[in-house]
């Protein structure tokens, strides 16, 4: 009922874990069986371990958040040898979240994912929290076009390219990216916004911007998905603001392919399981009986 | 343990905006120094709130109305229902402590809640120096306490930390805001005190998930809600 294909790659269900908050997936198995979600993105990786960025990394905003945690994560090599072997015995499919800043870091980076288990590849150029996050990729469709083709030559793995709402324009970028040659889109990550401390009268991050997530996004991501699923043909990721088994249903009939749930899990760290048991019985009472029944309904 | 939804036992206010609440929850196996996200409903993400004391089948929180959270806390009445994860961290390692000879407790404002289990559980010789910004509270469930108040109201009118003298105990353990966490492990420093200090940082997931609460110390980042709260002063660089 709740299967779904994703470029070639089967999920039990379209509920995968956003990356950033979820971790490598070890912070929440002790909540519930991690096997009966669709997926989990893990932390965004790069090349050298980061450290990630100074000052205060999280501001609570009206239903949603910023964070400005920078892409902290221990590499590629290290994710590796420490944190994949445990992702890959958690019986669900592991996605790999690629960020960088340079281009031969990017690809030196999926080289070393190209011989593990993982079983997509997701390329953040979409990342508004480190200066040269992968954001400067996902801001003009052209630049995007020409970083993914390169990243495609040497990519074994199925390519999710995870898009930013911050994209100049999003049905040109997302186009871009699927001339490119990726197999699949991720949307959106999260948007650039800020906040100021009126006690010390300085933005509260020292970064200054920061990247908004969580319900309040969920309007323009849905809109987002929308758009770009009814400009191109590769399956399409919609993530933001997803909470419950309806908004995965709103983004399934706006024509996504699956979905990704982040900062609801800092709400209720059962939510994934959560999700994924509401969905069948929503499903019911709407009298829906597959998932791909209803995709692009609203389109 | 978990997350996990509980009724609130009582929530009585024991000072100016201050407010002590119990909620019916298992302690098995918690430490004082622990602490618990309760999710209020009218906000996206839990807030990190010490024990303040443990019972038998009930958690107690004090806690400070700052914001929206902690102001719908305060409207919580006797049977409500909260949202809680928990306990989160590694707390205060009690039988360690009274291991040490002389140990100093030292609070900033609410940040003597974690204190009250804690010295309860104290066999050791224990001097407590709490601060506060107008007058006192919970400090009759210390022992052996000298008062400062930034108003003067009670004890030394100014900071706690004019009173407090790291020189001549064994072991100090702090708690309070980022601020007074700064000047308590400088000073501990000097003098070459260990120094075991509960540190406030803002929380996202407080699973230890999101790295959004880290803190630099000399083997790098580290999650203040899982890793700690509970640091050593000497590991930490920030
Ligand atoms: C490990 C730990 C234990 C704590 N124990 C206690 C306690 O026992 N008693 C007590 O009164 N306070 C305690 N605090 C501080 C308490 O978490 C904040 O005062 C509370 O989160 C404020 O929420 P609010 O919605 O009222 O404020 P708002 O300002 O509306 O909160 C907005 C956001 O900022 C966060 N935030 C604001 N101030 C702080 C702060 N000082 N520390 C961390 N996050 C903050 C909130 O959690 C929320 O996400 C503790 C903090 C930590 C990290
Ligand atoms: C604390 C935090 C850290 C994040 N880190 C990453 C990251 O490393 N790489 C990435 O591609 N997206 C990252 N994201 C973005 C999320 O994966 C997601 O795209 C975004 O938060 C919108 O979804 P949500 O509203 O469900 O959270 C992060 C988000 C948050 C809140
Ligand atoms: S609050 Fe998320 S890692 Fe500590």
């Amino acid at each position: 009922m709740l299967k779904v294909s994703l470029c070639g790659v089967e999920l039990k269900n379209p509920v995968i874990m956003a990356s950033g908050t979820f971790g490598f997936g070890r912070e929440y198995a002790g909540f519930y069986d991690l096997s009966r979600l669709g997926g989990i993105c893990t932390k965004g990786l790069t090349l050298e371990p980061r450290e990630g960025n100074s000052g205060r990394r999280s501001h609570e905003t009206a239903m949603g958040m910023l964070n400005s945690v920078g892409l902290q994560n221990p590499g590629v090599a290290a994710f590796i040898k420490a944190e994949l072997p445990f992702m890959l015995g958690l019986g669900t499919a592991v996605i790999a979240n690629v960020g960088g800043s340079e281009p031969e870091d990017y690809i030196k980076s999926v080289e070393l994912l190209n011989g593990t288990g993982v079983s997509v590849i997701e390329l953040n150029i979409s990342c508004p929290n480190v200066k040269r996050g992968g954001m400067a990729y996902g801001i003009k469709a052209a630049t995007a076009y020409a970083f993914v083709r390169e990243i495609k030559r040497v990519c074994k793995k199925p390519l999710m390219v995870k898009l930013s709402p911050n994209a100049e324009n999003i049905i040109e970028m997302a186009a871009a990216c699927e001339d490119a040659g990726a197999d699949a889109l991720s949307l959106i990550n999260t948007l650039k916004g800020m906040a100021v401390d009126v006690n010390t009268r300085r933005p509260v991050f020292d970064n200054v911007f920061a990247g908004l997530s969580g319900p309040a996004v969920k309007p323009v991501a849905l809109r987002m998905v929308y758009e770009v699923c009814k400009s191109v043909k590769a399956p399409v990721v919609g993530i933001g603001g997803i909470a419950c088994a309806a908004d995965v249903l709103e983004f399934i009939m706006a024509g996504a392919a699956a979905v990704q749930v982040g900062t609801a899990n800092f709400v209720n760290p059962m939510c994934g399981a959560e999700i994924v048991d509401e969905l069948p019985a929503l499903m019911e009472r709407l009298g829906i009986k597959t998932i791909d029944e209803v995709r692009g309904a609203a389109l | 343990m978990g997350y996990f939804s509980a009724k609130v036992l009582a929530n009585d206010r024991i000072h100016d905006g201050v407010y002590s609440m119990k909620i019916a929850a298992g302690t098995a196996g918690v430490r004082p120094g622990q602490f618990y996200m309760l999710m209020p409903r009218a906000a996206l993400l839990g807030r990190p709130l010490s024990v303040c004391e443990l019972g038998d089948g009930w958690i107690e929180f004090c806690y400070a109305v700052v914001g929206k959270g902690t102001r719908e806390f305060s409207q919580l009445r006797e049977n409500d229902d909260i949202a809680a994860n928990g306990p989160v961290g590694n707390g205060f390692d009690v039988d360690f402590i009274n291991t040490r000879k002389r140990v100093a407790v030292v609070s900033g404002s609410v940040g003597i809640a974690p204190f009250v289990e804690l010295v309860k559980r104290l066999t050791c010789e224990v001097s407590c120096f709490c601060g506060f910004h107008g007058g006192s509270y919970l400090t009759e469930r210390l022992r052996n306490v000298s008062i400062a108040t930034e108003s003067g109201a009670e004890g030394h009118k100014g900071l706690v930390t004019e009173i407090f003298d790291p020189r001549g105990f064994e072991l100090v353990l702090a708690c309070g805001s980022e601020a007074f966490s700064k000047a308590v492990t400088l000073k501990c420093k000097d003098a070459g005190t260990s120094l075991l200090i509960s540190l406030d940082r803002h929380m996202a997931c407080g699973v230890g998930a999101c790295l959004c609460c880290t803190c630099a110390t000399a083997e790098g980042n580290k999650r203040c809600c899982v890793d700690g709260p509970v640091f050593w002063g000497e590991d930490l660089t920030c």
